[in-house]
């Protein structure tokens, strides 16, 4: 629908209807100033934010490379005995061709 | 926010470049180990820290021993195939279980022999590498079966299976 901005019918219709009732908010202006203040708060770099968050950061990255460090290890682990057992096999079928039905499942 | 999302970035990389340091450091079997291959060595090369000299020795061993091993295996492939045929023709019962008699003597030859092959390469490796060795090999040894099929293509008289010894 397309309206004129001058359609007389339509400004008197919005100026009976339309009636704003604003609620007051004591608050208002404490709201703003301390949003200003936090604005003004904040870090502008990351060298200055991770300064002002450093035990946290540093903890949480300790954490990380001790979990990282600890999987890589079981992970390495558990590929060579995978691996160790694929080689004792292979030998051992070199010297007993029936290995290969009666080794599976060996420890 | 953006600040916290480069920290958490960093974090998983240094997280991933520990995790991957650590992987690498632990790994104590050689890149080769994960190839396929037919080097039938490679377990006692890369796990007992044997000198060339006694590398040399057991790889000598292991080649004279593969002959040993193919007869013993033609012959049980023989002395089963026999018990089959008698079971088959309905044979008499003499005639059976001297058939398997004979698959069992050839059986505990094989036995026998492989273990004393076993000890060989043990007693060249040394003490403890030896009886590490041991640990690892007898108690396998001691559960095969000789009445299942071999991972070989017993073909008389060729015996292609032993090419990789």
């Amino acid at each position: 629908m397309h309206s004129h901005p001058d359609d007389k019918s339509l400004r008197d219709l919005l100026r009976e209807q339309w009636t704003v009732a604003p609620v007051r908010n004591p608050g208002f202006r404490a709201e703003v100033w301390a949003r200003i203040e936090a604005a003004r708060r904040t870090p502008a770099t990351w060298g200055a934010w991770l300064r002002l968050h450093l035990l946290g950061v540093s903890m949480v990255a300790a954490a990380s490379i001790v979990f990282a460090g600890a999987g890589g290890g079981l992970l390495a682990g558990a590929r060579d005995r995978h691996e160790r057992e694929q080689l004792v096999q292979r030998y051992l079928i070199s010297i007993d061709p029936h290995q290969s039905s009666a080794g599976e499942g060996a420890p | 926010m953006k600040f916290v999302g480069i920290t958490a970035l960093l974090v998983a990389l240094l997280a991933f470049s520990a995790g991957t340091v650590s992987y690498v450091c632990c790994r104590r079997l050689p890149p080769e180990a994960a190839a396929p291959g037919d080097d039938a060595l490679l377990w006692l090369r890369s796990e007992f820290r044997l000198s060339p000299d006694q590398m040399a020795r057991i790889e000598a061993m292991h080649a004279a021993y593969a002959p040993v091993c193919e007869e013993h295996c033609l012959r049980l492939h023989r002395a089963s195939a026999e018990v089959r045929r008698l079971r088959a023709a309905r044979a008499d019962g003499q005639a059976i279980t001297a058939a398997v008699a004979t698959v069992a003597q050839v059986d505990a030859e094989c036995r026998t022999s492989l273990e004393a092959h076993v000890r060989a390469v043990a007693a060249v490796m040394g003490e403890p590498a030896g009886r590490r060795y041991l640990a690892v090999v007898l108690p396998r040894l001691s559960g095969f079966d000789h009445t299942r099929a071999p991972d070989l293509d017993l073909k008389e008289p060729t015996h292609e299976g032993h090419a990789q010894h």
